[in-house]
């Protein structure tokens, strides 16, 4: 165990009054600074009600009685299921409990550099699984807004997303989240994380903004750590979006556009697409993101094949459907190298989408 | 090596097999080995060193490079790699499947795989295709032991180590007839409901198994009484459809395993 025992920190987070989570932690080392950062902009006072997910991080003593095994990997009984993960050198179990009930109680015990992973695979899952579960889809795809409006850039990693979204953000363009963004009954929530980059790019030049001296001298030692190591050492950079956009920050729109990024031979932007193919091109892209979920839910409900969660993609898919009926639904085509007059072809392609939507 | 399979009507050929000390053991479908007749197969399978053609391609997480029909793909995995070609996903009539299939530098050389040189491509590449190609015929691959008695199939069904191979064995020393220790076919006869059809992937691994062991945990010893077995065997090998006959029956009782 890392750090020294102390007094739980306790973290409640509220997305939108949506979903309410609280995190729990019983050390204190540096790699919790990741876990803290994740969902600083959803950071409220605690309410005293009693969370739809609560995590507790740090050690525990898994209790398997009953469970069934599967694959040596899954510890299933019913409302409950506890599993390892490894990736790389990072190693977790996570025990979740009260699948079948409103409220998720979660263990997470993870070793040193599993601490920066986790937030972004296991949390993530958490909070994909409940939104779901409340008929809320989170998509993996940036948001933006213009008129009043939401555009969602759902894509592949690599694709281009982040580049989309902060040129967007920084032509004065509302912002909502630069990974993911939550699709409600009502239109598009937020969902802001800081910003996760590699240096392939030049961040302050990207961001369009200068950065403090400490976090300057950060970024060059990554670099040069990653070019030292010929790559093999790549470490992200983490930066807050709030420090960037804080102000164009936009927490709710109406859903008025879907452009679907896909990366091809040439840019180009195609004819408006009927919302069945658009939907599942988004859903595919969101599984392809949800791996974990996808397995522990597989592995839960092989176990519990009576449980409503054995219908999730299937009701998600439905809803999604549903959703994008009557916006204007698009795929774009963008080159492996993103160069300025890409962005070009797709900001004209949206204000014109979104503005004239707009008109009366 | 080549080799044409004819599983339940669906016509199989591969090309550029290892030349493997086992090759039943090698290529997963051998039990459905035909004689090479000429007419024309379903889904053909090369081994060996290809160019693919990406002009026009969607490009999805610089791993997968897609147009309508075709698919290309560059993978790793265990420090094994590989990469693969297919043609012809939106079915044509009359049009095989072609599947075109490069190995990694290290892939037929490394330990665990000396038995298996080509399992990368059975696994990772032949075996999904091929679950897509039975489905459109109706054929649907189900992971499941299967047994008959009395013109009736019994699938076992369960997740990886649960003894599926050892309750099948155990069945068969009882007087059951093994129609697969790992997969069957699920498919539909026009007049009576569901019909089980074998599907044996390993039978001289699962012949071993019903002579020598009575569970399926491989302790270093069964390790080295395979390898003398293998060894005595060598020359004779598994007949194609010699150990297993094809069953048609129906209609199923099915029961879930542990």
């Amino acid at each position: 165990m890392h750090g020294t025992a102390v007094t739980p920190i306790i973290h409640n987070y509220d997305f939108h009054g949506l979903l309410s989570l609280r995190i729990r932690r019983r050390h204190v080392s540096w790699a919790d600074s990741f876990l803290d950062s994740t969902f600083a902009h959803y950071r409220v006072e605690p309410s005293g009600r009693e969370p739809d997910i609560d995590v507790e991080v740090g050690p525990f003593r898994p209790d398997l009685r009953g469970a069934l095994r599967l694959d040596g990997r899954w510890y299933v009984s019913p409302g409950r299921i506890l599993y390892k993960t490894r990736y790389k050198v990072a190693r977790w179990t996570t025990e979740i409990g009260g699948l079948d009930g409103p409220h998720l109680k979660v263990r997470i015990d993870a070793n040193g550099p599993a601490r920066m992973v986790f937030p972004g695979e296991t949390i993530y899952s958490l909070i994909r699984l409940r939104l779901a579960e409340k008929g809320l889809l989170l998509l993996h795809g940036p948001a933006v807004t213009h008129a009043g409006r939401a555009l969602v850039l759902p894509a592949r990693g690599g694709t281009g997303k982040t580049i989309t979204a902060v040129n967007f953000a920084r032509r004065g363009w509302g912002f909502m989240g630069d990974d993911s963004s939550i699709l409600a009954p009502g239109g598009v929530r937020s969902f802001v994380v800081p910003f996760n980059l590699r240096f392939t790019y030049d961040v302050a030049r990207l961001l369009g903004v200068r950065f403090s001296p400490a976090k300057r001298r950060e970024i060059f030692l990554k670099k040069c750590l990653s070019i030292a190591t010929l790559g093999t050492i790549n470490l992200f950079s983490r930066i807050d979006a709030r420090e960037v956009f804080g102000p164009n920050i936009v927490d709710e729109a109406p859903l008025g556009a879907v452009y679907v990024l896909i990366q091809g031979p040439r840019a180009a932007i195609s004819e408006p697409q009927p919302a069945a193919a658009i939907a599942r091109s988004v859903l595919i892209n969101t599984l392809f993101e949800a791996d974990e979920l996808r397995a522990m839910l597989l592995a839960y409900c092989y176990g519990n094949p009576e449980s409503p969660l054995a219908r999730l993609w299937d009701d998600f898919a439905v809803r999604l459907a549903e959703r994008l009926f009557g916006c204007m639904l698009r795929r774009v085509t963008v080159p492996a190298r993103y160069t300025p007059d890409v962005f070009e072809m797709v900001w004209r392609q949206a204000e014109e989408d979104l503005g004239r939507g707009a008109r009366p | 090596m080549n080799a044409l399979y004819d599983i339940h009507g669906l016509r199989v050929r591969m090309t550029g097999l290892a030349d493997a000390s086992f090759p039943d053991i090698n290529a997963k479908l051998h039990w459905f080995t035909v004689p090479e007749d000429g007419r024309p197969v379903d889904l053909e399978m090369a081994i060996g060193r290809f160019e693919p053609d990406l002009g026009s391609c969607m490009v999805l997480d610089r791993r997968y490079w897609a147009r309508p029909g075709y698919l290309y793909l560059e993978e790793a995995d265990k420090g094994l790699s590989w990469r693969a070609e297919i043609q012809g996903l939106d079915r044509v009539p009359g049009e095989p499947m072609r599947i075109c299939f490069a190995h990694g530098p290290w892939n037929r050389r490394r330990q665990p795989w000396l038995l298996f040189p080509d399992l990368v491509a059975h696994l990772y590449v032949l075996w999904p295709v091929l679950e897509c190609e039975l489905a459109a015929r109706g054929m649907y691959l189900v992971h499941a032991g299967g047994v008959e008695r009395d013109g009736r199939a019994t699938l076992i069904a369960g997740r990886g180590g649960v003894n599926k191979t050892a309750i099948v064995a155990d069945l068969v020393h009882r007087g059951w007839q093994a129609m697969g220790d790992d997969f069957v076919l699920l498919a539909r006869d026009g007049q009576a409901g569901a019909q089980v059809l074998a599907f044996p992937t390993s039978p001289r691994w699962f012949e071993f198994q019903l002579r020598h062991m009575e569970d399926e945990e491989l302790m270093f010893v069964d390790k080295l009484r395979l390898l003398r077995v293998l060894y005595r065997h060598r020359k004779v090998g598994v007949e194609p459809r010699a150990t297993l006959t094809i069953l048609s029956v129906n209609p199923i009782w099915y029961q879930e395993g542990a």
